[in-house]
């Protein structure tokens, strides 16, 4: 692929696929690190895809399966500090793994409510919470997520329910 | 809760801003470490990825007591089967590789690895390179080869538990040893008697990657030696049989 076509590609759709790699990743570091390899492998492998395929979904189930098949490797991201650290954190309420990012965007809603939404979402089975983040994150629409998981449209909308459900029983 | 409400929290939980310049991807790719592990009795601290070169406890060697060998790769470094050449003549060594298995494996990518032993005292004492080949099937699971060459590298001190399984192939032995892997044990964590064993076993691996959730989950690395270069294939979660790995070596052997 021509730099300049990937580039259009990062500029139109590397938010949405940074924003989905932070929140899979669940952090800045590793999130970035998982975008960098999503991007990396886009890069290498888009002169092979079909011209009319949905790249951003090609991007976001890349990014899923490097995330899965390397979740090591960027969940280490989040073991910056020292082992005899980690018991100071713990005491002041740090929870590994947690998402760790708060903009001026967020202050819709107050700090700990996001990170309340947050959390939640964090302990959705895969199956729901992938849905979850490829729409909200990614803004991703219920056909997109269908072609980039290979799924069929209804299975998709009857895990965003599910998802739904669980969530709200969990932030009521 | 209204649905609208709760639109609104995920919407404002899950879509922070992005700045420009936090898009910008780095097209030369970057080195990470990707493997640290060891091998013996019980200890922290180790990292473990897809592709990951065994395995040192503390052994002597050229003077030095090594504590474990550190790799870093570019991932993703060779894409196509086809620049295979182009991996061996940088690692400087040439590999058995094969494009595809019978089992459904196939060529998924390679990467060379610029490998360091490490002393306790964390300097290098050793530097060598590496070809890690990653073959992966339809169903995503993947299984990953190491190699080495002996005259970069070996250490006649290394200790290797004992196998669980050796055969004979084509006059070269191969061996299968099953790993226990066990990610976040808190520090209270007692081991379950099956895992004790492990341990007593020399295969007990424990690791840290800052989660709450205990994980554990056994491996597979079947190893063998020919013509100067020692071949390492990892099972880590594809759950492969012992025929179906071993038949994988004799495939490589007999290239």
């Amino acid at each position: 692929m021509e730099k300049s076509a990937f580039e259009k590609v990062v500029n139109e759709h590397g938010k949405d696929i940074l924003r989905f790699c932070r929140l899979t990743a669940g952090g800045n570091d590793s999130g970035d690190e998982l975008y960098q390899d999503t991007m990396l492998t886009l890069f290498e492998r888009i002169k092979k895809l079909d011209e009319a395929m949905n790249v951003k979904g090609y991007a976001i189930s890349t990014a899923l399966l490097l995330y899965k098949n390397k979740k090591r490797k960027y969940a280490r991201r989040q073991r910056i500090l020292p082992l005899q650290s980690m018991d100071e954190l713990l005491d002041n309420n740090f929870e590994p793994g947690n998402f760790d990012t708060v903009t001026l965007e967020d202050e819709i809603i107050s700090r700990e409510e996001i990170m309340r939404v947050r959390k939640a979402v964090r302990k959705l089975p895969d199956k729901y919470r992938n849905i979850i983040l490829m729409h909200y994150s990614a803004d991703m629409s219920v056909k997109e997520i269908s072609e980039a998981l290979h799924m069929p449209i209804g299975t998709v909308k009857t895990r965003m329910q599910k998802a739904r459900e669980i969530l709200k029983e969990i932030l009521t | 809760m209204t649905d609208k409400r709760l639109d609104e929290m995920l919407n404002a939980a899950l879509t922070p801003d992005i700045d420009d310049n936090e898009i910008i991807v780095d097209l030369n790719g970057r080195k990470e470490p990707i493997i640290i592990m060891m091998s013996g009795k019980v200890k922290k601290a180790a990292i473990i990825a897809a592709c990951m070169t065994l395995v040192v406890g503390t052994t002597a060697f050229a003077g030095s007591k090594i504590k474990y060998l550190e790799s870093h790769a570019y991932n993703g470094e060779y894409t196509e089967y086809g620049d295979l050449k182009k991996a061996e003549k940088k690692a400087g060594y040439g590999a058995d590789t094969v494009e595809s298995f019978s089992n459904g494996y196939e060529f998924e990518e390679a990467s060379v690895a610029d490998t360091n032993a490490v002393d306790e005292d964390g300097n290098k004492v050793l530097s060598f390179k590496e070809l890690h080949v990653i073959y992966k099937n339809t169903d995503g699971n993947m299984i990953s080869l190491s190699t080495v060459n002996t005259a970069d590298y070996n250490n006649p001190d290394d200790v290797e538990p004992e196998p669980d399984e050796i055969r004979d192939i084509s006059g070269i032995k191969v061996s299968r040893t099953v790993y226990r892997y066990l990610m976040n044990a808190p520090e209270d964590y007692e081991l379950t008697e099956e895992e004790k064993a492990f341990d007593e076993a020399g295969k007990l691996n424990m690791a840290y990657d800052g989660g709450s959730e205990i994980e554990r989950y056994n491996y597979t690395v079947v190893s063998w030696e020919k013509n100067g270069i020692k071949y390492r294939l990892y099972d880590l979660h594809a759950n492969e049989s012992a025929d179906s790995v071993f038949s994988m070596a004799k495939e490589l052997i007999a290239q």
